[in-house]
């Protein structure tokens, strides 16, 4: 019961918190919002049952990305803070939303109802880490490449701008 | 509990595509296709409950990189034309586009 009310609460927040990105005019105030849903989720994942996808969740998303976009909108000073939302755009969204929602419920009710469902018991780390380096040995090293090239691209990037200037 | 994420990431989903169309800001545009990671994320961790297994784990964990990666080069895409052309409005790289047709 409590467990049921905290996902409430969480999840309230994580969409009215989504709800403010749209309509806010102040960067750094929607990502203080998108902080706040960062952390939710976190707190849905541990309300899930999975421990260390929350710690993740906390390190990479709400620590690391967070961090990078706050230090990326203070590294750019000449351009305004501020933004209007585009209200036509909002309803052309909302339209697609509901497109998605639709077809996406189409596809899913097959899968869903020719499941069972059961609660799960905690994954341990240690099966995580062998299915990851047993079974996924090429994606880590695809996703670790990703990250490799993203770093060179990045300082390539902002090398050259500064040897330019 | 099981539906109450399905449906809890479907709604986060949604409005971060709205914040994807309705926004000017390149870098809100950005912070939305995060959040739509996110909630796709919430989606997958939610596969769990139909069988115990540890592989949406590590889909997820897999996706946590490409994310990091995708935020990285985006933003030195974005802090660059920033530089360039003083602005990082949407409406303007649309006026652009439209004009070098």
């Amino acid at each position: 019961m409590i467990e049921k009310l905290i996902f409430y609460f969480v999840s309230l927040i994580a969409v009215s918190s989504t709800v403010y990105v749209i309509f806010s005019k102040d960067m750094f105030k929607s990502f203080i919002a998108v902080f706040l849903v960062f952390l939710s989720t976190a707190v849905i994942y541990f309300l899930m049952g999975f421990a260390f996808l929350g710690v993740f969740q906390l390190i990479i998303y709400a620590g690391a990305i967070m961090v990078l976009f706050i230090t990326a909108m203070n590294s750019i000073p000449e351009t305004k803070k501020s933004y209007k939302t585009k209200h036509i755009s909002i309803l052309f969204s909302l339209f697609i939303s509901v497109l998605f929602v639709f077809l996406s419920w189409k596809a899913f009710k097959k899968t869903i109802y020719s499941l069972n469902f059961s609660y799960p018991q905690s994954v341990s780390f240690m099966e995580v880490s062998k299915k990851l380096f047993n079974d996924y040995p090429i994606q880590i090293e695809v996703v670790s490449l990703i990250l490799f090239v993203a770093a060179v691209i990045v300082y390539s990037f902002l090398k050259g701008e500064e040897n330019e200037l | 509990m099981n539906y109450e994420f399905l449906i809890l990431s479907f709604i986060l989903f949604c409005l971060s595509m709205i914040i994807f169309f309705s926004s000017k800001n390149l870098i809100i545009v950005l912070i939305s296709i995060e959040l739509m990671l996110n909630s796709l994320n919430i989606a997958i961790a939610n596969l769990s409950f139909f069988k115990y297994s540890a592989i949406p784990y590590v889909w997820i964990i897999l996706i946590f990189g490409i994310t990091a990666a995708e935020a990285a080069i985006g933003l030195s895409i974005i802090i660059l034309m920033a530089k360039k052309m003083k602005t990082i409005d949407t409406d303007f790289f649309s006026y652009i586009r439209e004009r070098y047709k």
